[in-house]
């Protein structure tokens, strides 16, 4: 099971991920642009199917399974520091681009720090 | 003579009823801990249940915009649903889970009786022995379930071998004092992980929000009637579809919020019902279990309404 510790980082990270989530959320309910729409629709579903690993990660009792879950995450970090980057060409507003970005990254540190 | 015998055969079976005299005010309560308890177990059932129903429709109208806009290979119009959130088995566990957390409470509304009998009914007995001996298995209740806390299983043990016991306890508040850090286990391993469950659900609800709004913005402009459908019948959807409570077409409020906050004060009000029992005065028992039933008639209200 995870340790205080890296419960935290694991919260740290479904927060962040939410964080972005809420904001791709947002982002697209503004747009009428069905290709963008799309684009949106896909990176909030890349970032759901790793939140789902993580909150139910928290739950997780058997150390084995827990050990196995981090190298996991530890590569799910280098996919969500690449998806930061490839917001910038969906989002037009830079400003926004990056603070949605910068959610991301800060998961995939949590991740790469479990 | 004749006529007061009489009256008096009139009155012993309303002597006899319940609450009408013939109840303590301790009875009372612990009869009202029972019942609150098992209104909050059924209700974290119901509360499962129905993030369940939301992971399947989701499933279903997510696959189905996914198709419809190119992303998704097939549609499937089978109705067959493989749960994620929230698993067939994982269900399973918890209503046996919730089962002993009720039976727990059966046995202590029995410890309650005036009458030398204070061992659960039939039924309830029956049950338990199951329980029990699932328990003590190899398998256990939860040892399938790699997310449910260690503990937990040696918790179900003791609140199973409570409920059976016919010679340890004689009142309630022993046993409730005795049972109060594994009642704690159960529940707040049930608060975790519906804090837990709610994140996913509003996380799944905003990704469908987002796929209907992929479909809504390829309709052609040149049919409004069409896309004005549209929007409608996917407004209608997502208020169908969400588990955390009822919403309306469009308010100030916003949708209700996923955070499970009656449930698991529902929940909260369990545990501070049985500490209550094990310490407190007659008037604060009683206070603390009709607090439970309150708040546990809420949370059903919630669940039943979202079923519907």
């Amino acid at each position: 099971m995870p340790s205080p510790t890296q419960s935290q980082k694991l919260t740290a990270a479904v927060a962040s991920i939410r964080s972005a989530e809420t904001a791709l959320l947002n982002q697209g309910r503004q747009t009428v642009d069905p290709l963008v729409a799309a684009k949106i629709s896909q990176e909030y579903q890349a970032l759901d199917s790793i939140l789902f690993q993580a909150v139910q990660a928290q739950l997780i009792t058997d150390d084995g399974v827990f050990q196995n879950t981090v190298v996991q995450f530890h590569n799910e970090a280098a996919v969500l520091n690449k998806q930061a980057q490839a917001i910038s060409n969906i989002i037009a507003d830079a400003g926004t681009a990056g603070t949605i970005a910068g959610f991301i990254v800060q998961a995939a540190a949590a991740f790469a720090a479990l | 003579m004749a006529r007061f015998g009489a009256f008096v055969m009139l009155l012993l079976p309303v002597l006899a009823l319940p609450g009408c005299g013939g109840l303590t005010s301790m009875q009372d309560s612990l009869n009202k801990f029972g019942s609150g308890t098992t209104t909050a177990s059924t209700t974290e059932i119901a509360f499962l249940q129905n993030v369940q129903a939301f992971d399947c429709t989701t499933q279903f109208y997510t696959a189905a915009t996914e198709w419809a806009g190119g992303t998704g290979q097939n549609y499937d119009i089978s109705g067959i649903c493989n749960p994620e959130i929230i698993t067939a088995d994982q269900l399973s566990i918890r209503k046996n889970i919730l089962s002993v957390v009720s039976l727990y409470a059966s046995k202590i509304q029995a410890l309650a009786s005036t009458s030398g009998d204070k061992t659960l009914d039939t039924a309830g007995q029956k049950l338990a022995e199951q329980l029990n001996k699932a328990a003590l298995s190899g398998k256990g209740i939860t040892k399938s379930d790699k997310t449910i806390a260690a503990g937990v299983e040696g918790a179900l043990i003791q609140l199973t071998n409570t409920a059976l016991d016919q010679t340890r306890y004689n009142d309630a508040r022993k046993a409730a004092s005795d049972m109060q850090p594994y009642l704690s286990t159960v529940i707040n391993t049930l608060e975790q992980e519906n804090l837990v469950l709610a994140q996913e659900v509003q996380s799944r609800r905003e990704l469908l929000e987002l796929s209907l709004r992929g479909i809504i913005d390829t309709l052609p402009k040149g049919d409004p009637e069409v896309r004005f459908d549209a929007v409608v019948n996917a407004r209608q959807l997502l208020i169908t579809s969400n588990p955390f409570g009822q919403e309306t077409i469009s308010s100030a409020q916003g949708p209700p919020i996923p955070d499970a906050t009656a449930l698991n004060s529902a929940l909260d009000a369990v545990l501070s019902a049985n500490l209550a029992i094990s310490t407190a005065s007659k008037g604060g028992i009683a206070a603390a279990v009709t607090d439970l039933v309150s708040r546990a008639q809420a949370a059903e209200a919630d669940e039943a309404a979202i079923a519907k």
